[in-house]
């Protein structure tokens, strides 16, 4: 794995706190992987474990934004392999609807997203978590943070 | 009783309505619409109206100093309000809660009069049900299949959603100015919960689970991402701030928006919504203008695209345009039993103060039963995208049917 | 153990209280681990730990060498005895690792094991930020404040043992469902197999030969259909069907409707009554290829043997009643309805072959198209019980046919009727078909149309280049219609071999389409009863498609066969051996062990609208006939998902409100909200 290309060092230190919800299947189990593996990502990534990101609803989404994280994503099950069913499906549906609300507002897209991982694969997880990075540092290098102008 | 009531910016529906305290001998009340200008005498009951902006802090709190209660009377008030879309566009309206302490709280747009009687006499508010409790449609609950635009309305059986028409009756309490009595969706101007707009987000993008969300496989990690690109869960709603935080958007906590102003309030309010919530959107923020500025505004895309208009729909828009004579009339009066009389005739063919009723090609439900329904049935309607324009207003929306710009001339 | 007295909030939860020690205050032990070099040699413990005795309500920080030793496990013990620590966060590694290590340990010291809070600090930390000492240090105090915050509200989880009901039911009696119900019998459970038809073996039964092996399938059958039909622990019902289901995991009990056969079972099978019967109509288990009376026995070998009336067609004419040696007929016969408690329930209820006729083009069913057929029919022909005595001819004038042709994919990968599945099994009997006939009739022509030839595993390229040489012809393209000579009637299939490019009219005295495996019929209506969800093909959807591609959407009910998805026989017999397996399980134990970690319902909040039952996939949540929704404790797989969808936040999964979540939340977030 490559570390991240993109970052300069100033957009580097804006990005301090990505909240990731990751799920007790797929979620957790990549990032163990990817943790065993010694592969290295971000630091700013914050994993909180919850039950299957269906579970995550805009209010903790808006929570962690209104708390100060830089950027929110969601880590589940491959599609169709939600260990709960539909979850992930049914998350990634509300994201949708978040991001497109945060356009409305005039903000980027970027500072919420949805993911999928694969327990066996760390890659997978630090995939996600570089393509975080990587698009909230385009976010932030053409709007600023999310905290910025407020 | 010793109550003052105060109107700040912004429509002056709250304000007008509070008239009827008058026709409670056991108040004294007093009507301050500059409260700029307001000297400052000790009063019992303070009754804010209106929106509210940061310079306006320093009014309120002389106004705190001077009561033993204060009440936000009303959505624009007690949680922002309809005007706070404007918030959008960077504007900065805020709740009362927000500039001073522990207000009281009356949500409603129009805010009822017998919750802000309750209010000021301290007794404690009733156990209100849903709307939904309250409603004559039957819902299925199931996942929704399709989200549609209110642009046509065939059953008055099934719940809202069912068909498509996204309505917030779960969450909204049971309310006078019933919307959905007269065809039209919940819009949430009652809501029971807080943070009522991110929990609708969060119950419709769930229920929307069955419809078709854009994928996409990408080359890093090889993991199934999140398309970027529009899907139909997202064309579903061109316009989420306009449909779940119409009301509610300066007490989301959502982030101050972003979207350059057209430096004009007003406007602002209206860039970014739908072609077919205009009219409800003027309903709700006109004023004693209201009915004028409806008509006004839909008349020029009526014209433009030939949406037929049947003598029945000019008879009775034409009486609605005499009665608001009489209501402007009334309210100059400070005359409280005029202003009942009248408003219940609008409520008659309107619906409500916020005219759901009124809608493009003509009116949502039957107003009279001796009527001939038909005659003046709201027109189904295409979104056509252009400008449109008369002597008083000049709009034009693009090929979604979404407001881009408009121009109202004042007064 | 201090535990402050504190205001007790009550939810209710399926009549029983759930207490909630709201103000009980909270005394948290934070151990902080080094795991050797693993964690300390990038983050500084020492400062960690320090950090973490600032934070409010612990009265314990700790850092330790290896926490999961027996000394760092029975330091948690001690702070639980000696400090009346009543939560524990342990900063270690993944809580799949040692979680349950120090949950058990708390648990022996008599604290409730969900009050323990895994931080995890190696593999999330320590391993993937090694060159960042600084930052993994800062991250890790973040982390470790996430914990301690998300700790300080956990309530206790009970564990509760359900007693289950050893006895199963399984739906359909094809393959997939025989092998299921001698499985679990010959492991000790009563067994009721329902049966929609009148006899047993499905599908399978009505198969010529089967690949890869042409071996005779009733002959790999039979010990199966008699071994169900004598086994003392199953009760078989034919000609029945599931009316209700209800209760969940461990204890359904289910109403079953049996329609009346019109004959008792001392009927002898002697088959005087059909002998004699004046009415005759093509067989629908032979698919038309040879006929029967309105009292009938499905086929020669059928189980169970005794015959049944078809009272639609019947005359009455009472002549069987008279001939009958042993009395078995009794038209006064009603149905009858059964209720039976079982633990388990096994769905296999197989397929059903797709009507073509819906493709315009191919004039399946069509007058003057009757040489055009289904694999299945052509099955049939074969058979050596046929009507034409397995040779194959054709049904419009009884001829051998010169040339057939075989059209694959009919059905499926074809969006345009809706399947965009592969049935996977089609390639493999058209093979064999063609192969068979090509053995039998050397001259005759056999061209299989396709589009791709799909014959994964062991055998099945072996069966594919076998009949590439005797010489069936295989022909890369999909059939754009098959065309009749308005003067010699004579049939042909249009098709462009896509590999030469030529576009081909092939002359065919016999068209047989290899029709897709869709879901049978009724199989929505069944699914409701059961409240388990479909996928959009329309088979009966498995929870997870690797890891439980048997059990369904709900806890309790599995799937056995190609009602999950099209499969050959091999596979069908492995996903039903496995169903029954997992069926078994709770029922030979005697009770399944349930954690109440189930959403709570705020009633007070609560507005009635059913949504949190729309989505809840394991149909966990009831609503009475107010409306009033509550949780089946048995049947909730502790998912959150109903969580979001509440317009109200009513329902709450415990330990995972949304209070609960804000804490931790807060703590990793940075702090200042964005716009205050
Ligand atoms: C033309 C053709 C040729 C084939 N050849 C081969 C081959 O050579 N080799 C091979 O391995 N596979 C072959 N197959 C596949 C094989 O038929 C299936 O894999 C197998 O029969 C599946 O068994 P099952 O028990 O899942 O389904 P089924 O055999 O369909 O059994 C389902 C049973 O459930 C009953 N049922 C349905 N609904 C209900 C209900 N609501 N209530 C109660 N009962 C119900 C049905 O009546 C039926 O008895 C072939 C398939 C076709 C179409
Ligand atoms: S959601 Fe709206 S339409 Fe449906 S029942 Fe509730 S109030 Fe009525
Ligand atoms: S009574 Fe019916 S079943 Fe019996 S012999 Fe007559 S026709 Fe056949
Ligand atoms: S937690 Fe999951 S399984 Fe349990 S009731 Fe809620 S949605 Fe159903
Ligand atoms: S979703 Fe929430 S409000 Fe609706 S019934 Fe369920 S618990 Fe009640």
């Amino acid at each position: 794995m490559t570390e991240c290309e993109v970052v300069d060092e100033e957009i580097q230190g804006k990005i301090q706190d990505v909240v990731v919800f990751m799920c007790n299947e797929c979620g957790q189990g990549s990032a163990n992987t990817a943790g065993v593996a010694r592969m290295k990502y971000d630091p700013a990534i914050r994993i909180i474990r919850v039950q299957c990101t269906g579970q995550v609803g805009p209010i903790q989404i808006m929570d962690a934004l209104n708390n100060g994280a830089d950027a929110v994503a969601c880590v589940g099950c491959c599609l169709g392999a939600c260990h709960f069913f539909n979850g992930n499906i049914l998350s990634m549906h509300r994201i949708k609807l978040m991001k497109k609300l945060f356009k409305e507002l005039g903000y980027s897209d970027q500072f919420i997203n949805q993911y999928t991982s694969r327990a066996a694969e760390g890659e997978t997880a630090v995939g996600d978590f570089e393509d975080i990075v990587e698009r909230l540092s385009n976010a932030i290098k053409d709007e600023g943070t999310i905290k910025d102008g407020c | 009783m010793d109550v003052k009531v105060f109107q700040f910016n912004g429509c002056n529906k709250c304000y007008n309505e509070s008239l009827l305290l008058k026709l409670d001998p056991s108040y004294k009340v007093q009507f301050i619409a500059n409260p700029q200008n307001w000297k400052g005498e000790k009063t019992q009951v303070a009754v804010i109206t209106g929106y509210l902006l940061p310079h306006n802090k320093e009014n309120l709190e002389r106004i705190k100093a001077n009561s033993e209660k204060v009440i936000a009377y009303g959505n624009c008030t007690s949680m922002g309000g309809i005007f706070a879309l404007a918030n959008q566009h960077g504007h900065e309206i805020s709740p009362l809660k927000n500039l001073i302490d522990n207000p009281i709280n009356i949500n409603g747009c129009l805010g009822e009069i017998e919750e802000l009687k309750t209010a000021i006499n301290g007794e404690k508010p009733s156990k209100l049900r849903t709307l939904c409790e309250v409603c004559n449609r039957r819902a299925t609950c199931e996942y929704l299949d399709t989200v549609h635009r209110q642009i046509e309305l065939v059953d008055n059986e099934t719940c809202f959603n069912d068909l498509g028409f996204l309505c917030i009756g779960f969450i909204a309490k049971e309310c006078q100015e019933r919307c959905i009595d007269y065809n039209t969706p919940c819009r949430g101007c009652k809501p029971m919960v807080e943070r009522s707009g991110i929990r609708m987000l969060g119950m419709f993008g769930t229920l929307m689970g069955n419809i078709e969300v854009a994928t996409e496989h990408s080359e890093k990690g090889a993991t199934d991402k999140l398309a970027d690109e529009e899907d139909d869960v997202t064309k579903s709603l061109p316009d989420i701030l306009g449909n779940f935080f119409r009301f509610s958007l300066a007490t989301s906590g959502l982030p101050k928006g972003r979207i350059e102003s057209s430096g004009k309030l007003l406007e602002d309010v209206f860039i970014g919504r739908l072609i077919e919530e205009l009219p409800l959107i003027t309903g709700l923020l006109g004023g004693d203008k209201s009915i004028l500025l409806t008509l006004k505004i839909i008349e020029p895309y009526e014209k433009a695209n030939q949406i037929e208009i049947s003598e029945e729909t000019k008879k009775y828009r034409e009486e609605l345009l005499k009665l608001e004579k009489e209501l402007q009339k009334a309210i100059e009066m400070h005359d409280a039993k005029q202003y009942e009389k009248v408003t219940n005739e609008i409520r008659k063919i309107a619906g409500n103060m916020n005219l759901s009723n009124v809608f493009f090609g003509g009116f949502k439900s039957q107003i009279k039963e001796e009527d001939n329904f038909d005659n003046y049935k709201t027109h189904i309607f295409e979104l056509v995208e252009g400008t449109y324009k008369n002597g008083f207003v000049e709009y034009s929306i693009d090929s979604n049917g979404i407001i881009k710009e408009i121009k109202i001339r004042e007064g | 153990m201090t535990v402050k007295e504190g205001k007790v909030k009550k939810t209710e939860q399926l009549g029983e209280k759930v207490e909630r020690l709201e103000n009980e205050e909270p005394r948290i032990g934070v151990f902080m681990c080094h795991c050797g070099h693993n964690i300390a040699g990038t983050v500084d413990v020492a400062k960690v730990a320090e950090y973490a005795s600032t934070l409010p309500n612990v009265v314990k920080a700790e850092h330790y060498m290896f926490m999961c030793s027996k000394p760092g496990v029975q330091m948690v013990k001690d702070s639980i005895e000696e400090l009346g620590v009543n939560r524990t966060v342990v900063a270690s590694c993944s809580k799949n690792q040692h979680g349950k290590t120090f949950a058990r340990a708390i648990e022996e010291v008599g604290l409730n094991k969900h009050r323990h809070q895994q931080v995890n600090v190696r593999e999330y930390d320590s391993w993937v930020h090694q060159k960042e000492k600084e930052k993994a240090t800062q991250k890790a105090m973040r982390l470790v404040e996430a914990g301690v915050n998300r700790s300080r509200k956990l309530e206790d989880v009970e564990t509760r043992k359900i007693p289950t009901t050893k006895a199963a039911l399984v739906i359909g009696a094809g393959i997939a469902g025989l092998r299921s119900s001698y499985d679990l019998a010959e492991l000790g459970i009563p067994v009721y197999l329902v049966e929609k038809e009148s006899t047993i073996g499905g599908h399978m039964t009505r198969l010529n030969k089967t690949f890869p092996t042409l071996e005779c399938p009733q002959c790999s059958i039979s010990p199966l259909t008699n071994g169900v039909a004598n086994h003392p622990l199953i009760k078989l019902y034919t000609n029945a069907q599931i009316k209700s289901v209800d209760g969940s995991l461990g204890n359904f009990e289910v109403e079953i409707e049996i329609k009346p056969r019109y004959v008792k079972d001392n009927c002898t099978s002697c088959g005087e009554c059909a002998a004699h019967c004046p009415v005759e109509l093509p067989s629908e288990w032979d698919m038309g290829m040879s006929m029967r009376n309105a009292i009938y026995k499905a086929y020669p070998q059928a189980i169970p043997a005794t015959y049944i009336r078809d009272k639609k067609n019947c005359i009455e004419c009472n002549t069987c009643i008279n001939i009958c040696p042993v009395q078995a007929i009794d038209f006064s016969m009603q149905p009858e309805t059964k209720t039976v408690k079982v633990g388990s329930i096994i769905v296999a209820a197989g397929y059903d072959e797709y009507d073509p006729s819906e493709i315009e083009p191919y004039h399946y069913g069509q007058e003057g198209y009757e040489d055009v057929i289904t694999q299945l029919k052509l099955e049939r022909m074969l058979s050596p019980t046929s009507l034409t005595n397995s040779e194959v001819l054709r049904p419009s004038d009884g001829k051998i046919p010169k040339s057939v042709v075989m059209i694959q994919c009919v059905g499926s990968r074809n969006d345009q009727v809706g399947n965009q599945y592969c049935t996977g099994v089609c390639c493999k009997f058209a093979i064999k078909n063609a192969r068979i006939i090509k053995e039998n009739y050397p001259d005759t022509n056999v061209s299989i149309c396709y589009i791709d030839i799909r014959t994964p595993g062991l055998n099945f390229e072996e069966l594919y280049k076998s009949a590439q040489e005797i010489g069936v012809r295989f022909i890369r393209g999909r059939p754009s219609e098959i065309i009749k000579d308005p003067i010699s009637g004579d049939l042909s299939v249009i098709v462009e071999d896509t590999l030469t490019q030529t576009p081909l009219k092939l002359k065919a005295d016999l068209v047989v389409l290899s029709a897709a495996m869709v879901p049978p019929e009724g199989i929505g209506p069944l699914g409701s009863k059961l409240h388990i969800l479909r996928s959009k093909e329309g088979f009966l959807k498995e929870f997870h498609i690797k890891m439980n591609p048997t059990l369904s959407s709900k806890g309790g009910i599995f799937l056995a066969g190609v009602i999950q998805g099209p499969k050959d026989i091999s596979e069908t017999v492995a996903h039903a051996g496995s169903a029954a397996a997992l069926a078994a399980a709770p029922l030979v134990k005697g009770y399944i062990e349930r954690e109440m970690l189930i959403p709570s319902i705020d009633y007070d909040l609560c507005v009635k609208c059913g949504l949190c039952k729309t989505i809840c996939a394991p149909a966990a949540i009831d609503i009475d006939e107010n409306g009033i929704p509550s949780v089946n404790e048995v049947a909730c797989k502790s998912c959150g998902m109903c969580m979001p969808v509440c317009p109200t936040g009513a329902i709450q999964l415990i330990n995972f409100r949304d209070e609960q979540l804000l804490d931790e939340i807060i703590a990793v977030s940075g702090g200042g909200a964005i716009c205050e």
